[in-house]
């Protein structure tokens, strides 16, 4: 069996805003194997944020490890940090985060840059369907054709792991199940884990694991036997 | 305090870095307005106070030397208040200190029984003429200082083979002589080789001669006279003598130089501010309509609240209303301090008899006023578009699409996409990159102003004295000699070359029109004089024919073949006036444009009998020596007869350097006016454009752009806005400084100096880097900035 992307042991994270003490992360162990589309969900200010800028370097834990595809992150530089997001992670956000000066295949091709050996960018338009909408810039674009020049950014750099914030957020239910459609395609296709954050508890069905949280801690950890294709599920 | 009272001070508060860089601008602009309103109209009034207070004159006519009477006939001419007779004789001056040089001085009769009815004098050391006293001078203050001479000091006069010790009695301010300046031809004021004495009338006439006699007559106006009328009276009484035509008040050479001063401060009073408040008022408008765009969700909800339309509009011009009232208040009280320095300072160096210092209550409310207007001026279109806020639309955070720009990234393919960015971000909100590039063009054409004007008063100096006469040494005898005394003189060790000229004043006729300047017959195959004709070319002097100046050609109305009349005014008794006519054959570029050049031949066939000049006579030489000998060779000169070096190449040097000394200041406060203008702006400019990108550059920050990838995003599109700034800046920096020359020069002074603006090419390197400069430091505060983002936080906001 090969090593987990994600390993996290004993995860901590406190805040200390004023004199109080805020534990938005508490104690956290977690594995998570190559190929896995994993859900994690909870109420508004458990801990998933935290948690997921954690995996994806954007914060570092006051206590534990955090190991990502073999490297451990807990301890590197912001200079390491920022190598490690570049070759081992793919951000895909809420509110798309597009550079608004490129178009739709530059900002795409804008994440190419930065790594050795991308993925072809015609591939990567042809994945997200956007092989018509190349050369329109973000503003040109529907929230759903965003999302889906997101989901291509991410792509395109090839990362072992997709970490997903709340990425149906701002979409409309038919657009969210043809972007949630299209993300569980092609990182099946490409064996890609995928952590995916909503608050959304009907997104779970087509995952092959949830992950409940609750005060800073996974109070549950479900395997999907059966996970439902998008298009199947109502929220 | 209401609750959008509350907001407000909170919302400047939150952008106090950006509203206190747009406050400084301001606070410059005011200061600026009210330091030089304050000290045009401070010089103004110390001006006029003391002109009138020493009964400056109206009109001054020279004449051949006569009897004191022709003064009782001249004022009886109606419109005639005051009148004064006085004898004026240029003579050499031999100081103790100065071993080396003897220096021009002018002697001029003042009655010892009482000052002079016209242009009297201010002691400001020692005291007045006695009756009767006879070997005692008045010295006029800048001489004075300049060789550090006072009361109780001697100095020896040299006329002819007499030299008489002089004591100083005082030390003393006249209203001619406010600028120390020879004559028309010689405007650049040098107080260390010319210096003006006033002696007895009972002693000057017996010293040169001419005993009893006076040659200059000074006469001040009724208000109701004609300046015409009375000047054309005082030619015909004195016809017969004579007399080189009658200068007015305006014409005189201290007192143009004086209001080509005021005349400059008044232009720059307007012209700085104005750039000041241009930049400020775009900056407003870019930070509030920026401040706006973010509040738009807000501005939303204010509506839909149910506050009125006026009240937003209100809301948000109040922040700039503070913004002017609050700089404004602070630019005046700097302003006003910055107007008292700057007055003592510039009379430090000339000599104004009385000092008046003017209320400045009305400038103080004006500056006040300007800056609130330019302030609620630029938020206004801001505000008013925020009262149009939809608030359904604003809440929801939709934006009208802006489509897709051009950029001129596309020219280069290959160029990758992180340098493309920066690159369409500077083009891609066009109106607040052009007012960025105009911030910076203003700080270039300020830091400009400064070393420009000493790059063209360097210039005209050099032309004048270095290039125009190639020359080391100029020494000018007070009787003409045999040019035999060259050929000595290029004998002796040390010397190169020496040449001599035979310089007569004169007054060129052509018709009605006439002009008094200075003939000047050049050695034919001179290698010291190198005349330019107006294309910059060299030009041959005639052998029997004229080349004259740019004003000479302009106030005569002359072209090229035109035949003029010469009058030779003043030297000797005449049956009738000495009028010769003479060709015109050209015109040269000289930078005073009133000398007339042709052969020495030509002037000596001209006037030679009259003059009693022997057959090889000259008045000047111009002499190319070695730097190591010219000391050895001042000395050797000073012991000559009738002879004084008037100019050196040393003196060139020592009068540039002191020239730059007087700029300094001005240099130094514009540098740093400049500096401060493009820093407000482009730290304006990119504080505004981190802070609205801050999503953008979060997420490229977790996609694995490194700090400093971003940084150098970040400060390349300064840099493009900078370097489009100085690409534009410096070519409009030097038209700048055309400006306010031509604007501070009347049309008389404009014609007297052919003021050619030069600015060297250190300048504008230096502008450059410095502009340069301030674009890499002024965007720091923003580049800490992107090194704080919060990349968990700013990747969850919405993008902007």
């Amino acid at each position: 069996m090969s090593d987990p992307v994600v390993q996290l042991t004993q995860v901590s994270k406190i805040y200390s805003p004023g004199q109080a003490e805020v534990r938005a992360l508490d104690g956290v162990d977690l594995s998570i194997d190559a190929g896995q589309f994993v859900v994690l969900l909870g109420p508004s200010g458990c801990g998933k944020s935290t948690l997921l800028n954690a995996i994806g370097g954007l914060d570092s834990p006051t206590a534990g490890t955090v190991v990502i595809d073999g490297t451990d992150i807990s301890s590197l530089t912001d200079a390491q940090l920022t190598r490690f997001r570049r070759q081992k992670i793919g951000f895909i956000f809420q509110f798309f985060n597009l550079v608004q000066t490129l178009s739709a295949k530059e900002n795409i091709q804008l994440a190419g840059e930065l790594v050795d050996e991308p993925r072809s960018l015609a591939q990567v338009l042809k994945d997200v369907r956007l092989e018509d909408r190349a050369d329109h810039v973000p503003n040109q674009l529907s929230g759903g054709e965003q999302q889906r020049v997101a989901i291509a950014r991410a792509l395109i750099k090839n990362p072992p792991l997709l970490l997903c914030d709340e990425p149906t957020g701002e979409l409309d239910i038919a657009t969210g199940r043809m972007i949630l459609s299209l993300l569980r395609t092609v990182t099946r296709e490409s064996s890609q884990t995928v952590l995916l954050v909503t608050h959304n508890t009907a997104i779970a069905k087509m995952s092959d694991r949830v992950l409940f949280m609750r005060d800073g801690r996974i109070v549950e950890d479900q395997v999907n036997e059966a996970p439902l294709d998008p298009e199947e599920i109502d929220w | 305090m209401s609750i959008l009272g509350r907001k407000l001070i909170r919302d400047l508060w939150q952008a106090k870095w950006q509203y206190l860089s747009v406050a400084v601008m301001i606070v410059l602009g005011v200061a600026v307005y009210c330091a030089a309103t304050l000290g045009y109209r401070n010089l103004d009034a110390s001006y006029e106070h003391s002109y009138d207070k020493l009964n400056f004159e109206d009109l001054g006519v020279s004449f051949q030397s006569s009897s004191p009477g022709v003064i009782a006939e001249l004022g009886q001419i109606p419109g005639v208040a005051d009148i004064e007779g006085r004898l004026v004789h240029d003579i050499l001056i031999s100081l103790d200190a100065d071993e080396e040089r003897t220096l021009i001085g002018r002697l001029i009769s003042v009655p010892t029984d009482r000052q002079p009815r016209v242009n009297a004098l201010k002691v400001v050391e020692g005291r007045y003429l006695r009756p009767g006293s006879r070997r005692e001078v008045l010295l006029e203050k800048s001489f004075a200082e300049a060789h550090e001479l006072g009361p109780g000091d001697s100095l020896d006069v040299v006329e002819g083979q007499t030299t008489v010790t002089f004591e100083v009695a005082g030390i003393v301010i006249s209203p001619e002589y406010v600028y120390v300046v020879r004559s028309k031809q010689d405007l650049i004021p040098a107080p260390k080789t010319f210096g003006v004495m006033f002696v007895s009338d009972q002693v000057l006439g017996p010293l040169i001669g001419e005993g009893g006699l006076i040659n200059e007559a000074r006469i001040t106006l009724t208000e109701e006279a004609s300046l015409g009328r009375v000047s054309r009276e005082v030619e015909r009484i004195l016809d017969a003598r004579n007399p080189q035509e009658p200068i007015p008040r305006e014409e005189q050479p201290s007192h143009q130089l004086l209001r080509q001063d005021i005349e400059g401060f008044r232009v720059y009073a307007f012209l700085f501010p104005l750039l000041f408040f241009t930049v400020s008022g775009l900056t407003i408008f870019t930070l509030l309509s920026r401040t706006i765009h973010l509040q738009r969700g807000v501005i939303g909800l204010l509506r839909a609240l149910g506050f009125s339309q006026f009240r937003v509009v209100l809301h948000y011009l109040a922040s700039a209303c503070a913004l002017g009232l609050g700089s404004g208040v602070v630019g005046v009280v700097l302003g006003i301090w910055m107007g008292q320095i700057f007055t003592e300072w510039y009379l430090s160096f000339v000599s104004v008899g009385f000092v008046q210092y003017l209320p400045s209550t009305d400038i103080a409310v004006t500056g006040i006023l300007i800056a609130s207007i330019v302030c609620v001026a630029a938020g206004a279109i801001p505000a008013k578009s925020a009262a149009k806020v939809k608030p359904a639309e604003a809440m929801r955070g939709t934006e009208p699409d802006r489509g897709r720009v051009w950029t001129p990234d596309r020219i280069f393919p290959n160029l990758r996409l992180l340098w493309r960015v920066p690159i369409r971000n500077v083009f891609r909100r066009r109106s607040r990159s052009l007012s960025t590039v105009f911030g910076i063009v203003a700080g270039i054409a300020l830091i400009m102003s400064g070393r420009g004007m000493l790059d063209s008063s360097t210039e005209i100096i050099g032309t004048l004295l270095g290039s125009t006469f190639e020359e080391d040494l100029r020494v000018d005898f007070t009787v003409p000699q045999d040019a035999d005394v060259a050929s000595t003189i290029s004998r002796w060790s040390g010397v190169h070359w020496a040449e001599g000229t035979l310089d007569v004043p004169v007054e060129f006729m052509n018709g009605d029109l006439r002009y008094s300047a200075l003939l000047t017959g050049v050695e034919t195959g001179s290698r010291i004089h190198v005349v330019t004709d107006s294309g910059g070319d060299r030009a041959d002097i005639p052998r029997d024919a004229l080349l004259l100046g740019r004003t000479l050609k302009s106030r005569l109305a002359v072209e090229k073949g035109d035949l003029i009349q010469v009058r030779l005014p003043g030297y000797v008794i005449p049956e009738e006036p000495i009028i010769r006519t003479v060709r015109v054959a050209g015109f040269t570029a000289d930078p005073i444009g009133t000398i007339a050049y042709t052969s020495r031949e030509h002037v000596w066939d001209l006037f030679h009998s009259e003059l009693g000049l022997s057959g090889n006579a000259i008045t000047s030489l111009r002499i190319q020596t070695d730097p190591v000998h010219e000391r050895e060779i001042r000395q050797r000169i000073a012991g000559l007869p009738d002879a004084s070096v008037t100019t050196s190449s040393a003196d060139l040097k020592e009068m540039i350097q002191e020239l730059m000394g007087q700029f300094e200041r001005f240099i130094l406060v514009m540098l740093v006016f400049g500096s401060l203008l493009a820093f407000s702006i482009v730290f304006n400019t990119v504080t505004i454009n981190v802070l609205e990108r801050k999503a953008e550059a979060a997420t490229l920050r977790t996609l694995g752009v490194s700090r400093l990838q971003l940084a150098s995003m970040v400060t390349l599109e300064s840099l493009i806005l900078s370097l489009i700034g100085v690409a534009v800046g410096l070519p409009v920096g030097r038209w700048f400084v055309g400006v306010l020359v031509t604007a501070a020069q009347t049309e008389e002074q404009s014609e007297l100096f052919n003021f050619e603006i030069m600015i060297y090419p250190q300048t504008y390197v230096i502008t450059a880097l410095l502009i340069l400069g301030v674009t890499l430091i002024s965007q720091i505060p923003a580049l800490a900035y992107i090194g704080r983002i919060d990349l968990a936080k700013s990747t969850k906001e919405r993008s902007t």
